[in-house]
């Protein structure tokens, strides 16, 4: 459904607002195409306001209404993850209601799973072959906790692959499916519902944490990680924590308590399914 | 400095986990992993006892790791030195 309604898009998250505005109907395919699962229609007012401006001469460009303007040239795919970027920055910033943690979430079995870890961690390739193999996608970016209790909200948007992971996950795709993905030199942006086609966004309380270690030829494996180690690793991925009582340490410290944790090493694939399975053992 | 007081700074928050620690410190924003010997050491620096005190409390303690203790402490406090984690005196 288009949620675009006349050249105006909300979006809104956490009790937070953005407002995208755009005179060029590819850009609000983009914008459809993006966030198709973010509300729209939450009372607060935009922290911020995007202006999607395009001319013939410099292609699309994106003006902040708090300052800078960022340029995509003719590309949509630049443009797409200007407006990712842009967008989720200006949704946490002032966010003092929950923690804010750049993490991937899934749904396995009703039991909600964290996958933290800063940008090129591979949270997005995981995620994506967790989604495929079955596992409730809800973002690949960032979930909020929301206290107390914990409960996520997530980001959802497109899963977002880095040129690196393409070739990763690309042939897994069919045809059709990669149609209807958003190709460029910045990666590979999916639909995530070309992953799970009965998405439904849930709102659990996340029961293990997997920090994923990428490392080439190495067989899949579990290693439980104590509750401190967890909350070291939360702490680097605890995005809004300057406008938080104590930066949310003690909340940090709480999850880290309360879930399970494991780092997850693996170098492919093969065999991860089975490793995995033994978190419900 | 075996003759060194430690004391630990009021600069950190604490969370304690069963028999390891993280310290935060707001003002830096950083964040800091503690094992189970960092943290056994770091709760004794409570400004009663030298550091030559800790090492014969931890060889007394622990005979069988009595070759690396002294080390070990050294370069604990150095780093909780380092980090602000810790005071000499």
């Amino acid at each position: 459904m288009d949620k675009t309604v006349g050249l105006s898009r909300r979006l809104c998250f956490a009790g937070q607002a953005v407002e995208l505005r755009h005179r060029h109907p590819a850009a609000g395919k983009v914008i459809d195409f993006l966030f198709a699962d973010i509300a729209a229609d939450d009372p607060q007012p935009p922290r911020v306001t995007l202006d999607i401006r395009h001319d013939p001469g410099r292609g699309f460009q994106v003006h902040g209404s708090a300052g800078g303007t960022w340029g995509a040239g003719e590309s949509l795919s630049r443009l797409a993850q200007i407006l990712l970027t842009e967008t989720l920055y200006q949704l946490v910033y002032d966010l003092e209601q929950g923690l804010a943690i750049h993490a991937a979430a899934l749904v396995k079995e009703g039991a909600g799973i964290l996958i933290p870890g800063p940008t090129g961690a591979g949270k997005s390739t995981l995620t994506a072959w967790l989604a495929l193999k079955g596992w409730q996608y809800q973002t690949d970016e960032l979930v909020v906790l929301h206290l107390p209790g914990g409960r996520l909200e997530a980001f959802t948007r497109p899963v977002c692959l880095k040129p690196s992971a393409v070739p990763v996950i690309q042939p897994l795709l069919t045809a059709d499916a990669l149609d209807q993905c958003l190709a460029g030199p910045e990666g590979l942006l999916i639909p995530h519902r070309l992953l799970n086609a009965d998405f439904r966004p849930m709102s659990v309380v996340p029961r293990i944490i997997l920090i994923p270690d990428y490392q080439r030829d190495v067989q899949p494996q579990l290693i439980p990680l104590s509750g401190a180690r967890t909350g070291f690793k939360l702490m680097g991925c605890h995005v809004n924590a300057r406008n938080l009582p104590g930066h949310g340490f003690a909340q940090v410290a709480d999850l880290a308590r309360d879930a399970r944790t494991f780092r997850l090493t693996y170098g492919g694939f093969q065999g991860l399914a089975e490793v995995l399975d033994r978190l419900w053992q | 400095m075996e003759t060194q007081i430690p004391r630990q700074t009021s600069d950190f928050e604490l969370q304690e986990f069963e028999d390891e620690l993280l310290l935060y410190h707001p003002a830096k924003t950083a964040t800091f992993y503690l094992n189970p010997q960092a943290a056994l050491i770091w709760r004794m620096c409570d400004g009663s006892r030298s550091i030559a005190d800790l090492i014969a409390l931890l060889e007394e303690a622990y005979p069988d790791q009595q070759d690396r203790i002294r080390g070990d402490v050294f370069q604990t406090i150095r780093q909780f030195v380092r980090q602000g984690a810790l005071s000499l005196g």
